[in-house]
């Protein structure tokens, strides 16, 4: 039984690999755009509105806000790497006070917007991207597959090391009692 | 050519395995990525269920050394080792995955904050209780001790389970279970890919658990045997 485990384990490390490569493809989204912000628009109380984004082609794009279907979504980190996570209905000033640092440190961020142009969701580039942080997926999958893979295999030679031991030591009992 | 015979074990496993490849298939291609943390986020769907089933397996491994000091029924003893085995491995995979998950995520590998120190000491836990049983004589003594060892060991578990609560720190607060505040639930996909990955893992538990029991078996044979073995020696050379 312990072999079966061995090889369900090893289908499954197979699976995840297979499994994790496809998930590349299909969380890449069409509608995410990544640049510097170039621009914040306040309305009167200063409150978010909308800002612009300067993309690596050298295209600018225009995004508008909205505080309620959607509501945008905000996931910005500050100079020490505090991140702060809300949206435009709970607090529209502060989203402007973030959007504003990015701009001065021009820090990438990644907004996901809707086919009107309304901002869904607007987070620090290096976050939304994909591939960023795949190497520490990748490594805990391992770690914890092969770990448990070792496991089943070592319960299997023990297994065997004992089964071996205990058909020794019935034959040189029956033979101590004759 | 008739049917092979096919036990509860073989069941066991085999939904393991489909319950393991489900989790996985939700985990990387069904579940979108977390807005704020990206992919690394996914590794949530490993650290938690090996989190949970590693507290299950200490709080099995107390309740089996309850009945052992109560029934002196062997079967509880070898119960609840097994059961130490397995989760000093989960144990270990918790405490890896959380480390490399906080390198990206808090910019360091380990802090010294409640929830994690607490982990330490369930892993820590989980060790003494299997050094003590390599290295002390078999017999009732030992079956004695380790199972108080194991039942003072289970109190570090509801600390674990409380620490984001009590001490707020950086690990995050409770995002399912009864004492999660509504603020801190998770989106619907996430939780439900986490309850299901939750499941694989448990039925991981049990399918290793049982292979471990059945090695725990034999091991019990094995020093019968040898202690038979001993007195026909003794018998015949006097």
């Amino acid at each position: 039984m312990n072999i079966n485990l061995t090889i369900s384990m090893a289908l499954s490390i197979a699976l995840v690999l297979v499994l994790g490569g496809s998930s590349l493809v299909s969380a890449q989204s069409p509608g995410v755009t990544t640049g510097v912000v170039t621009e914040v628009e306040l309305s009167d109380d200063g409150a978010l509105t909308g800002f612009s984004l300067l993309t690596g082609d050298g295209n600018f794009h225009r995004f508008t806000v909205s505080s309620s279907n959607p509501n945008t979504s905000f996931g910005l980190e500050n100079r020490v790497g505090e991140r702060w996570v809300s949206d435009l209905a709970t607090d529209a000033l502060e989203a402007a006070t973030r959007l504003n640092d990015q701009q001065r440190r021009l820090i990438q961020v990644s907004v996901q917007s809707d086919a009107n142009g309304v901002a869904v969701s607007v987070v620090q580039a290096e976050s939304r991207d994909v591939s960023a942080n795949l190497g520490y997926l990748f490594a805990v999958v391992a770690i914890a597959w092969i770990g448990i893979a070792a496991y089943v295999v070592y319960l299997g030679i023990r297994q065997r090391n004992l089964s071996s031991e205990l058909s020794r030591l019935r034959g040189d009992n029956e033979n101590n009692e004759s | 050519m008739g049917f092979p015979k096919i036990n509860a074990q073989t069941v066991l496993h085999v939904a393991t395995l489909a319950a393991v490849g489900f989790a996985l298939w939700m985990m990387f291609v069904w579940v979108p990525t977390d807005i704020n943390q990206g992919v690394v986020q996914r590794i949530l769907y490993i650290h938690v269920p090996v989190a949970w089933v590693s507290m299950v397996a200490i709080v099995g491994v107390a309740a089996a050394s309850v009945t052992y000091l109560i029934t002196k029924n062997d079967t509880w003893d070898r119960l609840a080792v097994s059961m130490a085995e397995v989760g000093v491995m989960f144990g270990a995979i918790m405490l890896i995955s959380g480390m490399v998950w906080a390198k990206p995520v808090w910019e360091v590998w380990w802090t010294g904050e409640a929830k994690l120190t607490t982990a330490l000491i369930l892993f820590f836990i989980y060790v003494a209780y299997l050094m003590f049983r390599a290295y002390f004589p078999p017999g009732d003594q030992r079956m004695r001790l380790s199972a108080i060892i194991a039942i003072i060991g289970a109190v570090d578990t509801p600390i674990i389970y409380y620490a984001s609560v009590l001490w707020q720190e950086a690990h995050p607060p409770l995002v399912v279970g009864p004492i999660a505040e509504e603020e801190n639930l998770v989106a619907a996909e996430i939780g439900l890919t986490l309850l299901v990955s939750v499941i694989a893992f448990t039925f991981l538990f049990f399918s290793l658990l049982v292979a471990r029991l059945g090695l725990a078996r034999m091991e019990h044979e094995y020093e019968v045997l040898k202690f038979q073995s001993s007195r026909i020696t003794v018998g015949a050379s006097s």
